[in-house]
């Protein structure tokens, strides 16, 4: 009972102060708000588990060393957790006791085409036995079985995700039985998968699988031992452990790579390395979370953003907790008399504390209306196809630790002004005034002291992440990123032979470069600067000296004029031209860092390497020119040892045009689309864009950083000068008395001034330091995600230092006013 | 020679509150001489506190002519009163008004330190002023540490270690019992016999006799002024 009258009183007191109690909530709202949603983005990331019954007993497989050939890795994972199509069927057909039979899966890019239309969307292929081991059942039809995956080529058919379902085929269950042309194949729908499974990747959402089994029709490519590109994956019995499944899994596949993989893989091995690639083992980790290429990275990003977005609740809680103080201290008379009524202390500090809940249950309730809003922003920051995995849910768990924060906030910002009118006397039965005590403005000014360091501290960490994101945007590139319109042609998706793949590109080639504006135009398999690569082991011939744990080379296959038209500068020799096809013989261009690596010196034109290490056999390969080093596939990372191959001497997959214009770049841009409609019209123009454009998406995650911290901070910086403020009107107004007795023995206004000043300075200059060693904390902790900028840069702390001290110069100007205006006569008769 | 210090000219005080006028003070005329103790008595709300706020130059007059020194001081901005106070004018408050926060020592140095004088002359005055009215002692003391009648004498040690050419009292004894009022007063006239001007505002007949001189305000006008023949 008393508690619910607790409860009544406390609503219809936060009910009579309006003004306070929604100062409150929204100070709580953007603070507990800005939290959930960085929450969200890390449950989508970190806590989910994969939507599929006993999610925990699913398991990731990995096998650590070296892979000689080929790895294509992607969003899945690391290249330690690709496979061969081969080896995968090896292990498949293994039979344990512990583990459930071995799936595997993997991205493709898919030109899906029905009732006419084509678009670019994102397949999976996937083994017979991938969701068997998921134990899902279709929403609709059937899904992919063994059946389907026995016989290459054999069973055309394919599953749709339940979401390309809803929204391609507005849910039609009459879907089934028809034909949806994936790369230019005509599949025949079975089924829908269950509604929420898209695949076991957290970054990579699908739209359609396909049985692994038709691999060679929709993603052509290699399928050999030396090729690795799969991701797999099984289920644990009950009751079984990782160690243990390992364990039963040692011997069988040592004999496979003892028995099947050496024996095909050994010519590409060095001595050294023989024996550890005999060593190799096959490791198990969760699965529960699904999959993630860089999970570490993830963390680390989440990590530091709330660590970022905490600091911003804990400067919120510190304002509503000087709010409150304010208020108890306006109340001291009300709870006097409950006191003298004989309310106990532990009464009055339950009151108060339940007021505070409720204010910090009201707090969280908006900052979910925040948190969708953050979450939206934040979101704005990232590619499409990032933004279905990472959309703000509004599930239990983010329901639960929003709920959560109001009440830790409550309870942090509630308790200390319950305590501290208890102890400080503030409240004593009989005295029924309001009245303010020194030991409340000690606590007061504690509060903003601590809220000036925590704002201080986002401010230098916002400094350090704009810098970083500064010297990434001027960082040199090695290449002429203005100018130049970037896009992707895939004709093998839609059934291209690789050598009318060959005859197309060149015809895209020469109707670009007939476009009006259009000075060059050129194209390579590996786009630049956007987070894609392929790298391979070479072998100089004759070369000395070289560290045999760096033979690995970046390397893309390009067009004619490529360096000319990306800006890059020929040092050596020459360029490709159209003679050099595959009826020539194979030549390379070489960057310096290649040089470098390999001890070339100046002498790199006409020298000869080899793909591979080892007893390699495969032809050797002539370098005809030496260009100056540009970046590759990530601004961060320097530019790397690199080789340019023409693409015109091997099958070409799909290929990223550059077009550098001169004049109205927007144009060209626009005419492109009607260009290569004009050869194809069923061929998607995929990631149409400016190099520039490309370039900054590439810094997507700095660039998120920085606003987000800047943001943050500004918010920070906001509510601490908000804190100063109430402290110092606090103070004016109650040391009116005494700011009269000061004018009356003489003081003048500047007098005054310095008086308040003297108090301001105390919070800013020891929030401030208190501040710059946070910053120092932060900037360690943010180290990996900066790019060449010291974290302890005497400059931006102490520009963050001094931009808070301005903050705080701002916030006390309207009570220093005040304060400067006193009048004694009206002061001392206040008294 | 008696030199005029303080004369006031038809001053008038209205405060306009709610769109009604309230004439405090209507025409008055007063001159204070140099040495003199003079007393401002009459009932309460005649205008007394009113008076001695202008004369203090705490507020100021709606009209009429403030000479203080033969200067005029009403057109004065807020720093220059500010300075005029701080060196011609000492305060002696009925609720003394000792700032908590200060000890004796701080709260008598408080005006001299508004002065720009340098510490060691500081010390020196506010020793002397703190042994003048026998709070030596306490130098250390905070305020809620004394009495009634101590703090009042600190109060009175504040007013007098500036140096200030009139010492204005508002009822000074209001706050204390009748032993440590009679104290004050007896204080005060030991600092007249010593040279000081005082003007001292009360309702209290026995203590208004302790002036030379007392001027009688009722309803804001200045209707009587009584020379005391003799002295307690």
């Amino acid at each position: 009972m008393g508690f619910l009258r607790d409860v009544r009183h406390s609503i219809r007191s936060l009910a009579r102060r309006p003004l306070l109690t929604a100062a409150a909530i929204a100070s709580l709202a953007l603070g507990i708000g800005v939290n959930s949603a960085i929450f969200s983005v890390f449950d989508r990331l970190v806590l989910s588990k994969l939507p599929v019954p006993a999610p925990d007993q699913i398991v990731i497989l990995s096998s650590p060393g070296r892979k000689p050939g080929s790895t294509t890795a992607g969003d899945s994972g690391t290249s330690d957790q690709v496979f061969s199509y081969p080896l995968f069927r090896d292990l498949e057909r293994l039979s344990t006791t512990r583990l459930s039979r071995i799936a595997a899966h993997r991205d493709f890019a898919a030109n899906l085409s029905h009732d006419g239309a084509t678009a670019r969307r994102e397949g999976l292929l996937v083994s017979g036995g991938y969701f068997r081991v998921l134990q899902l059942a279709p929403a609709l039809g059937r899904l992919i079985t063994d059946e389907d995956d026995r016989t290459p080529g054999a069973s055309p058919v394919v599953v749709l995700t339940h979401r390309y379902w809803s929204t391609e085929f507005k849910a039609n269950p009459a879907v089934i039985g028809r034909a949806l042309i994936v790369n230019g194949v005509p599949l025949t729908i079975v089924g829908v998968a269950p509604e929420g499974f898209a695949g076991t990747t957290t970054m990579d959402v699908p739209d359609i699988f396909v049985p692994l089994a038709m691999t060679p029709q929709v993603r052509p490519g290699p399928l050999t031992r030396r090729d690795h590109w799969l991701y797999l994956f099984a289920r644990l019995q009950p009751a079984t452990e990782k160690a243990q499944a390992e364990a039963e899994l040692r011997g069988p596949f040592t004999a496979l790579i003892r028995d099947v993989e050496f024996p095909v893989m050994r010519s590409g091995l060095r001595d050294s390395e023989r024996a550890p690639f005999l060593n190799r083992r096959l490791r198990l980790q969760s699965g529960a979370h699904g999959r993630q290429q860089h999970p570490e990275e993830a963390r680390l990003m989440t990590g530091m953003l709330f660590a970022v977005t905490g600091l911003v609740l804990l400067i919120a809680c510190a304002n509503v907790a000087n709010l409150l103080i304010a208020r108890v201290t306006d109340r001291s008379g009300e709870l006097a008399i409950r006191l003298s009524l004989g309310a106990s202390a532990a009464g009055l500090v339950r009151l108060l504390v339940l007021e505070a809940l409720m204010l910090g249950l009201s707090g969280a309730l908006a900052g979910l209306i925040v948190a969708r809003g953050t979450a939206s922003l934040l979101l704005g920051f990232l590619p499409a196809e990032d933004v279905t995995a990472l959309m703000f849910q509004l599930n239990s768990r983010v329901l639960l630790f929003t709920g959560l924060l109001g009440v830790v906030s409550g309870l942090l910002f509630g308790v200390v002004p319950a305590l501290h009118a208890i102890r400080s006397r503030t409240v004593r039965p009989g005295n029924t005034r309001s009245s303010t005590s020194r030991a409340t403005t000690r606590v007061r000014s504690g509060l903003a002291t601590a809220q000036v360091a925590l704002a201080t501290a986002l401010l230098a960490t916002a400094a350090l992440f704009a810098t970083s994101l500064g010297n990434l945007t001027h960082v040199e590139l090695g290449l002429n990123r203005d100018g130049v319109v970037t896009f992707r042609l895939s004709p093998y998706l839609n059934g291209y032979s690789p050598e009318r793949a060959t005859a197309f590109f060149g015809r895209a080639a020469d109707a670009l470069r007939a476009m009006p504006g259009v000075t060059a135009v050129s194209a390579a398999t590996i786009p630049v600067l956007a987070d894609e690569g392929w790298n391979q082991n070479v072998t100089v011939d004759g070369a000395v000296d070289v560290d045999t744990a760096r033979t690995t080379v970046s390397t893309t296959r390009t067009d004619i004029d490529y360096l000319h038209t990306l800006g890059i500068p020929l040092l050596a020799g020459r360029e490709f031209t159209r003679h050099d096809d595959a009826t020539a013989p194979p030549v390379a261009i070489v960057n310096r860092a290649f040089t470098r690596q390999f001890n070339l010196g100046d002498n790199a034109v006409g020298r000869r390497f080899r793909f591979g290490a080892g007893n390699i056999t495969t032809p050797e390969i002539e370098i005809i020119g030496v260009a100056g080093d540009a970046k590759y596939s990530n601004v961060r990372d320097a530019a790397p040892a690199q080789l340019y191959l023409p693409y015109r001497q091997s099958e070409a997959g799909p290929l990223t045009f550059y077009v550098r214009v001169t004049g109205d770049i927007r144009s060209v841009l626009a005419a492109i689309p009607g260009t290569i409609v004009r050869l194809d019209s069923h061929l998607p123009v995929e990631r149409l864009q400016t190099l520039d454009t490309q370039i900054q998406e590439n810094l997507v995650r700095d660039r998120l950083l920085a606003t987000l911290a800047a943001s943050l901070a500004m918010l920070a910086a906001l509510l601490a000068g908000l804190g100063l403020y109430a402290v110092l009107a606090g103070v004016v107004a109650q040391r009116l008395r005494e700011i009269g007795i000061r004018v009356a023995v003489g003081a003048t206004p500047r007098d005054v001034r310095r008086w308040l000043g003297r108090q301001l300075a105390w919070m800013a200059l020891a929030g401030s330091a208190v501040g710059i060693i946070g910053a120092l904390g932060l900037g360690q902790l943010a180290r990996a995600l900066l790019y060449d900028v010291n974290g302890a840069s005497p400059a931006l702390l102490g520009g963050a230092a001094l931009a808070m001290i301005v903050v705080a110069i701002v916030a006390a100007a309207i009570p220093t006013q005040r304060a400067m205006r006193v009048r004694p006569v009206v002061a001392l008769r206040a008294e | 020679m008696t030199q005029t210090l303080i004369k006031l000219e038809s001053v008038k005080k209205v405060f306009l509150t709610d769109e009604v006028e309230t004439h405090a003070l209507d025409n008055i005329n007063v001159e204070i001489n140099t040495g003199e103790y003079v007393s401002i008595a009459g009932p309460s709300g005649c205008g007394k506190s009113t008076l001695l706020s202008i004369l203090g130059l705490l507020d100021t007059p709606s009209d009429g002519i403030y000479l203080l020194k033969g200067e005029p001081v009403t057109k004065l901005t807020l720093t220059q009163r500010a300075r005029v106070r701080n060196r011609e004018i000492g305060f002696i408050f009925q609720s003394f008004n000792l700032i908590g926060d200060l000890t004796v020592y701080e709260n008598v140095e408080l005006p001299l330190t508004y002065r720009g004088m340098r510490s060691a002359e500081r010390k020196q005055r506010v020793t002397a002023a703190l042994e003048r009215v026998g709070m030596a002692h306490r130098s250390k003391h905070l305020p809620s540490q004394l009495s009634g009648g101590q703090q009042q004498r600190v109060a009175v040690a504040r007013a007098v270690c500036g140096e200030p050419s009139i010492l204005l009292a508002d009822e000074p004894t209001g706050n204390l019992d009748s032993k440590n009022g009679e104290a004050v007063m007896d204080l005060l006239k030991e600092l007249h016999r010593a040279g000081a001007t005082i003007c001292m505002v009360t309702h209290d007949a026995r203590y208004a006799s302790h002036a030379e001189r007392t001027i009688h305000l009722f309803d804001g006008r200045v209707v009587e002024e009584s020379v005391t023949t003799a002295t307690h």
